[in-house]
């Protein structure tokens, strides 16, 4: 079985490299990118398996990103994690209803993040009974 | 009987003596007339006696004070004339000389002398006394000589013709008489020199003295010092013949030192040579009159002082606009000169915008009687800045109205200074909240770093650590959840006070929050070898509230109840579902809270100091948030302590039914069209877990009490449809149970609460307690951390 590839979208680069970690220990294939622009790029070359993406990033905000995705027909089905700093009651509905298929909040648990990847990439695999 | 003089002899025959002397009596006005026989030789009074009208008896009296020598020389007189005079010296002290009349022919050894003793003034001219003589004298003669066997004719029925003769002019001198002495205004007569030789019973009683004190008395014994002045000088003018009376206000004094204000006036009556001979004073008491202008005169003095003292410009103006009056205390403070408003139209004075409201509210109160109309206008006086006036205009009768204008610029002024300053204010609060939250927002990005890595230390996914790193990790990851714990409070406080801290309420059962609370506090519990002890009944009904927001309380609390406890004690969570309230009780063992640091507790940034051991590391912000969040959940934070004895925290969360009404049924209907105020009213009760309805109008206020009962009514009287019969109406729905009714209503309302009947009413603005109070006074609902 291949490793599942995850792009991460993150623009600061200690949790772009924490992330990396968590993700790479628990054995996915970790593409990077630090803005909507190089995240832009990479989904150009490469399709993954999941991206995960911190919302407030410069150069138009990961929602923007989200968009161009679900617009493109070979992005449409990829599992879009959102991890971000928003505490706010209600965000968590809010992002989800824009159609991000996750969301995290900082600061990310170690030990249930990896799974949480797992679990989206799963839910939209084909077969998957919702 | 002996003494008795002879003249006067048995009754039968002096009957016609009698007659005659009564005669006399009656035409001088004499009160007695003295006889007495006069020998012609040694003119010595032998004997006399008295008579007096009202007795028509005799009495033997000595006649005092009659020396011979001046008897010879009165008969002289009398000789010399017709045979009367007046007495020219005085008789006993007396002013006025008595009328002197001699009887007896000159052949006689003895002479009858007659001394009409006359009342003081009752005659005063010599002529007069003798045409009063004139028909008695030959008629006593004729009686003396009958009595003395001379002319044995001389009958009582002669008498009685003179008296007939005499009858007319009589009896209009005895109602002169009558007239004077029962005048309602006082009347007297004063000599030349000024004393009174004739008063009237009026006069008495007026000056409070009696007859005696004041015949021959001057009249400045009764006058008034302060008024003496300016009465001689009437006086003198008056002798002086430059005016023939005089009449003057002043003062008198009584017999009893009392003061009284008479109008007096004074005539002079002239004698044949045209100087005074007596004055005739009429007075009138016009105490009462004085007394009602002297506070008429004080009441205008006041109204005066009063209209000085006011800042503010009175108009007074007539219906139809023209000013009548005005009052300004200072004459910049007018739009125009204040020569060209009297007598002018407000149209012609007043800009037409001023001019118009000012008629308009004219036109109101006119119609209005009795009721104030208030307009504000701004208006530039003499080219000066617009300045702002309060006008209010009330009707002083149906012709005429008052305008009472102030000027209010600096208040305005004021006004819009504090709202400026009350805006930059919260302009600065909220730009402190938003600081607050983007702050907590940046930090949360590095403490992802911070924490995921140690974490991930902590995991030794990537290699074994050795037991001094293992616990250089734990430090770090210790102090990280610390500022992350610091990060979210500041998040939240920033949230609720910002108003953006929403809530999201849902049915959950007691212990899903205090099993998610557990697993967080079990293990600070333990490292702290403090004991935990949760007591929830299993029956324990579900909560509807946030539940991440309950967690959060709870979890401060059991985390401050662990950090104050020493090792060796407990924190117990207790929880207890009572018929409104469920209450969850934090209790721990610890060094519990001074009473001075009590006021504080609750304060953002404030730890208790003062306790036994040193501070502990917090944040100072647990507590604030706490309370801030159960008072969002409409509940209350409350805490009991002595210092040494541990500390309880007791939350009191209002229960909400499953429909969401009140357990208790309490069920208010807000009747109020003000959207707005009828919202505030509302969210401040379902807060507080009271079901609210609202009606727009007092016609389906009355369709929603029909259909289910209240709890209480809370009516804002101006509201459409709410006649004066509302309160009968709504507890005619329920008159086995009537609905209490709160009306709800601004200041100058208030006697309409009166005509409603309505239990309670609220005046605007009133404090979200007063509310909670009154409807806690009318047993409708009950808010137990309300305290009257």
């Amino acid at each position: 079985m291949t490793r599942p590839r995850v792009l991460v979208v993150e623009d600061n680069a200690m949790n772009r490299m924490l992330v990396r970690e968590i993700l790479s220990h628990a054995g996915f294939e970790v593409l990077e990118a630090e803005d909507v622009g190089s995240g832009r790029a990479r989904l150009s070359e490469v399709i993954p398996d999941a991206v995960v993406m911190d919302i407030q990033l410069p150069g138009g905000g990961g929602e923007s990103l989200l968009q161009e995705m679900r617009a493109a027909p070979r992005l449409a089905d990829v599992p879009v994690i959102a991890v971000t700093a928003f505490a706010m009651n209600g965000d968590r509905e809010r992002f989800l209803e824009s159609g991000f298929d996750a969301y995290v909040s900082k600061p990310i648990d170690t030990r249930t993040f990896a799974d949480g990847v797992r679990a989206a990439i799963e839910r939209r695999a084909p077969g998957h009974v919702a | 009987m002996a003494e008795r003089l002879a003249l006067a002899g048995p009754v039968g025959m002096d009957r016609a003596i009698d007659d005659v002397l009564g005669l006399l009596a009656e035409a001088t006005g004499a009160s007695r007339i003295w006889l007495a026989e006069v020998t012609r030789r040694d003119a010595i009074v032998r004997e006399a006696c008295a008579w007096s009208p009202e007795r028509t008896t005799w009495e033997s009296h000595d006649l005092p004070g009659l020396p011979a020598a001046s008897v010879a020389d009165l008969l002289a007189a009398l000789d010399a004339g017709d045979g009367t005079c007046t007495w020219p010296a005085g008789w006993g002290g007396g002013r006025t000389g008595p009328l002197l009349a001699t009887v007896g022919s000159a052949g006689w050894s003895a002479r009858t002398l007659l001394v009409a003793e006359l009342r003081p003034g009752a005659l005063h001219r010599q002529e007069e006394a003798r045409r009063l003589f004139e028909p008695i004298h030959p008629l006593l003669a004729a009686a003396v000589a009958r009595r003395q066997g001379e002319n044995p004719e001389a009958s009582t029925c002669e008498v009685a013709a003179v008296r007939h003769r005499k009858g007319a002019s009589s009896d209009a001198a005895h109602r002169l008489r009558l007239t004077f002495e029962h005048a309602a205004v006082g009347l007297g007569h004063l000599d030349r020199e000024g004393r009174w030789v004739l008063v009237n019973e009026r006069l008495c009683q007026m000056l409070g003295r009696a007859r005696e004190d004041l015949l021959g008395h001057g009249w400045e014994e009764c006058s008034h010092p302060d008024d003496l002045d300016r009465s001689r000088r009437a006086v003198d003018e008056l002798v002086a013949g430059d005016v023939p009376s005089f009449s003057l206000e002043k003062r008198y004094v009584r017999g009893d030192g009392s003061e009284m204000w008479g109008r007096v006036t004074v005539s002079a009556v002239p004698d044949d040579r045209g100087a005074i001979d007596y004055r005739i004073v009429a007075l009138q008491d016009i105490d009462a009159e004085q007394r009602i202008a002297q506070a008429l005169r004080a009441s205008a003095e006041r109204n005066r002082a009063m209209r000085e003292a006011i800042p503010d410009l009175v108009f007074r103006l007539d219906r139809g606009g023209v000013y009548v009056d005005f009052h300004a205390p200072d004459e910049m403070m007018l739009y125009t000169s204040p020569d060209a408003i009297i007598g002018r139209r407000v149209r012609d004075v007043l800009p037409p915008h001023v001019a118009q409201l000012c008629m308009d509210a004219l036109a109101f109160v006119t119609a209005h009687p009795g009721v104030l109309r208030q307009f504000d206008y701004t208006l530039s006086v003499h080219g000066d800045r617009e300045r702002h006036y309060e006008a209010r205009m009330v009707a002083s009768s149906p012709d005429e109205v008052w305008a009472i204008v102030r000027d209010v610029t600096t208040w305005k002024e004021r006004e819009a200074d504090l709202m400026e300053a009350r805006r930059q204010a919260e302009v600065a609060n909220r730009a402190k909240s938003d600081f607050l939250a983007k702050m907590s927002h940046e930090l949360r990005t590095p403490l992802n770093g911070v924490l995921g890595f140690s974490e991930l230390l902590e995991q030794e996914l990537f290699g074994p650590l050795n037991d001094r790193q293992r616990g250089f990790v734990e430090n770090i990851l210790t102090s990280g959840r610390h500022l992350l714990s610091l990060v979210d409070d500041v998040l939240d406080l920033a949230k609720v006070e910002a108003g953006r801290l929403s809530m999201s309420r849902e049915w959950t059962p007691l212990s899903d929050i205090v099993d998610g609370v557990w697993r967080v506090v079990q293990p600070m519990a333990d490292k702290a070898g403090v004991a935990l002890e949760a007591r929830v009944p299993d029956d324990f009904p579900a909560m509807y509230v946030d539940p991440r927001r309950i967690r959060q309380v709870l979890y401060n609390l059991l985390s401050n109840g662990i950090k104050f406890t020493p090792s060796g004690g407990w924190v117990t969570l207790r929880a207890r579902a009572e018929p409104r309230w469920f209450r969850l009780e934090v209790e721990d063992t610890g060094c519990g809270i001074d009473p001075e640091d009590m006021p504080r507790l609750f304060r953002e940034f404030e730890q208790a100091s003062s306790g036994p051991r040193e501070r502990p590391e917090g944040t100072g912000l647990g507590l604030a948030l706490t309370r801030r969040l159960v008072t969002l959940h409409g509940g209350t934070v409350d805490v009991r302590s002595r210092p040494g004895e541990g500390a309880t925290f007791i939350v009191s969360l209002p229960r909400v039914a499953e429909s969401g009404e009140a357990v208790s049924g309490s069920h208010v209907l807000v009747v109020d069209d003000d959207v707005r105020a009828a919202s505030l009213v509302e969210r401040l009760l379902e807060a507080r877990g009271v079901d609210t309805n609202v009606a727009r109008s007092g016609e389906e206020a009355l369709a929603m009490v029909t259909r289910s009962r209240p709890d209480a009514v809370l009516v804002e009287i101006t509201t459409p449809g709410v006649q004066d019969d509302f309160a009968r109406r709504v507890a005619a729905r329920w008159p086995e149970d009537p609905v209490p009714i709160i009306a709800l209503t601004v200041a100058d309302a208030e006697p309409r609460c009166e005509a409603l009947d309505v239990t309670d009413h609220l005046v605007k603005p009133f404090a979200h307690r007063e509310l909670l109070l009154a409807l806690e006074c009318t047993g409708a609902c009950s808010f137990p951390e309300v305290e009257s």
